[in-house]
């Protein structure tokens, strides 16, 4: 069992790690904006970005199974494997910068308008007319209430000391102290949670316009799709969060019928759903929605291009651009969006959500 | 519409911005009574400092081409707009300056005809097609 997640874990890291290149607009490789460029002379750092990254693989996958320290084994490897990762990834990114020089010393690129095209209708209705109504995030609130009260309707039935934690297999391996405050612990984590998919569901709503300088009316039309499909998955994704939530708190009222078995495979089976329909929506859609089939057509202005804002991604990771007010926008590789970390705004978010990770393990460790 | 910003060109962006706007009211890509997008909203998506939009659409307003509504914000007005004499002097000499550029660059006056009947079919144009 424990032998079957560490192979899960680190397959589904080498693969979306592997796969990320392919998560971006047309143009951009590694994230690195080079238009029209002869894929070609892209094979060779692409096919090295690949083989590293199973080579890597293997060997923290071995690393994992032969360590039985699960911190060190799971958690260690995990962690030193996406930081080899991230340098092999670095290592591509730079290589198609420097090809990038190359390639603009030998074409003649002035003669093209390098613009950043803005749809204004698209502006009006980004907030609200492009994501799925605000109103459907009452079922994921209907569930913790609903699981709330059930608890406190049958508060008696819950053991004394009660279960704190489950191990991989379903089984308690912890306890702790019946009180309202403990008992009440897992739906309001699962309020919270709630919370932030809402607080996600607005970002996407409100994230910056971006769309393609070649295919305006193409990629305008796809974006809005994007921000449908992804702001109602964010509703989804509430939904099941809830749901496992929900269960785990329930199965400590009554045991289920299936045990710690039924346990460990709802958890599991319900993780792992979340995982692929988040893989399999991010590549249906494809970054901004770019692989999206919209039947739209645009008139091809052979004179305009993309305005160059390579500078403003950092390592093609980062975006950092002082002079622009947009606080969210959505990454240049990959799925999903990410802050500007050149406003005060976006400086908070990073820093706060540091500060409150870095708290919430410290009290965890205080109180234990 | 579309506006589109080139951030190399030496023309400064509230120009752009302001010139494309016009010709979005003339085209009719922008019709009387519409809403422009707030100038937060619109400096986010170009990617600029509110100052730069705010400085448009103050212009604009200033120019007869915008009402601004404290509620809905800025307003496109119907055109045409009233006749101002200094305007008209001001853009006739505008022309001048223009087509003596054409002339000494060989433009004929037959070519530049051509050019006004396209740019006019624009203007009785709704929405881009």
């Amino acid at each position: 069992m424990e032998t079957m997640i560490k192979l899960f874990v680190m397959f589904s890291l080498v693969i979306g790690i592997a796969t990320v290149p392919y998560f971006a607009k047309k143009d951009i490789h590694f994230a690195i904006r080079i238009p029209n460029i002869d894929l070609n002379k892209l094979r060779k750092i692409r096919i090295k970005f690949i083989w590293l990254n199973i080579i890597a693989g293997i060997i923290a996958t071995y690393i994992m199974m032969i360590i039985k320290n699960p911190l060190v084994g799971i958690l260690g490897v995990t962690f030193g494997y996406l930081g080899v990762a991230m340098s092999i990834y670095v290592l591509a990114h730079n290589e198609v910068k420097s090809l990038k020089k190359e390639i603009l010393c030998q074409t003649d690129h002035t003669k093209k308008r390098h613009i950043t095209v803005v749809d204004t209708s698209f502006t009006k209705e980004k907030g609200t007319k492009m994501v799925v109504s605000p109103w459907y995030f009452l079922i994921p609130l209907l569930i913790v209430l609903v699981v709330t009260v059930i608890s406190l309707v049958n508060y008696d039935l819950i053991p004394d000391p009660m279960p704190k934690h489950y191990n991989a297999y379903g089984e308690v391996d912890n306890w702790m102290n019946k009180t309202y405050a403990s008992v009440l612990m897992l739906p309001m984590v699962s309020l919270a949670m709630t919370g932030i998919f809402y607080w996600i569901y607005l970002v996407i709503g409100k994230s910056k316009q971006q769309i393609s300088v070649k295919m305006p009316k193409v990629s305008s039309k796809q974006n809005r799709k994007h921000r449908k499909i992804w702001s109602g998955y964010t509703i989804a994704s509430a939904i099941l969060m809830n749901i496992l939530f929900g269960y785990s708190q329930l199965v400590m009222i009554r045991e289920p019928v299936g045990g710690s078995a039924e346990r460990m495979f709802v958890t599991l089976g319900l993780t792992l759903a979340m995982v692929i329909s988040t893989l399999g929506i991010g590549l249906y859609t494809g970054n901004g929605g770019s692989k999206l089939k919209v039947g739209e057509e645009d008139q091809d202005n052979s004179m305009e291009e993309e305005s160059d804002d390579d500078q403003y991604w950092k390592w093609g990771l980062f975006y950092y651009n002082p002079n622009d007010p947009s606080v969210f926008v959505e990454k240049r590789v990959g799925i999903g969006w990410t802050v500007n970390i050149g406003t005060i705004q976006g400086k908070l978010y990073i820093i706060g959500t540091l500060v409150f990770t870095i708290a919430i393990v410290a009290i965890s460790i205080v109180y234990s | 519409m579309l506006i589109k910003i080139d951030f190399e060109s030496e023309n400064p962006i509230y120009m752009q911005l302001r010139e494309q706007l016009i010709e979005g009211i003339a085209r009719g890509e922008l019709v009387p009574g519409e809403t422009l997008p707030s100038v937060r909203q619109l400096a986010e998506d170009i990617g600029i400092n509110l100052h730069t939009v705010s400085k448009t659409y103050n212009i604009l307003k200033s120019e007869g081409y915008l009402t601004v509504d404290r509620r809905k914000g800025a307003l496109v007005n119907g055109i045409p707009h009233e006749y101002e004499e200094n305007k008209q002097d001001e853009l006739r000499r505008g022309l001048s300056g223009v087509l003596a550029q054409m002339h000494c660059k060989g433009i004929t006056k037959e070519i530049i005809n051509q050019w006004i009947d396209e740019e006019f079919q624009g203007f009785n144009l709704k929405e881009d097609q």
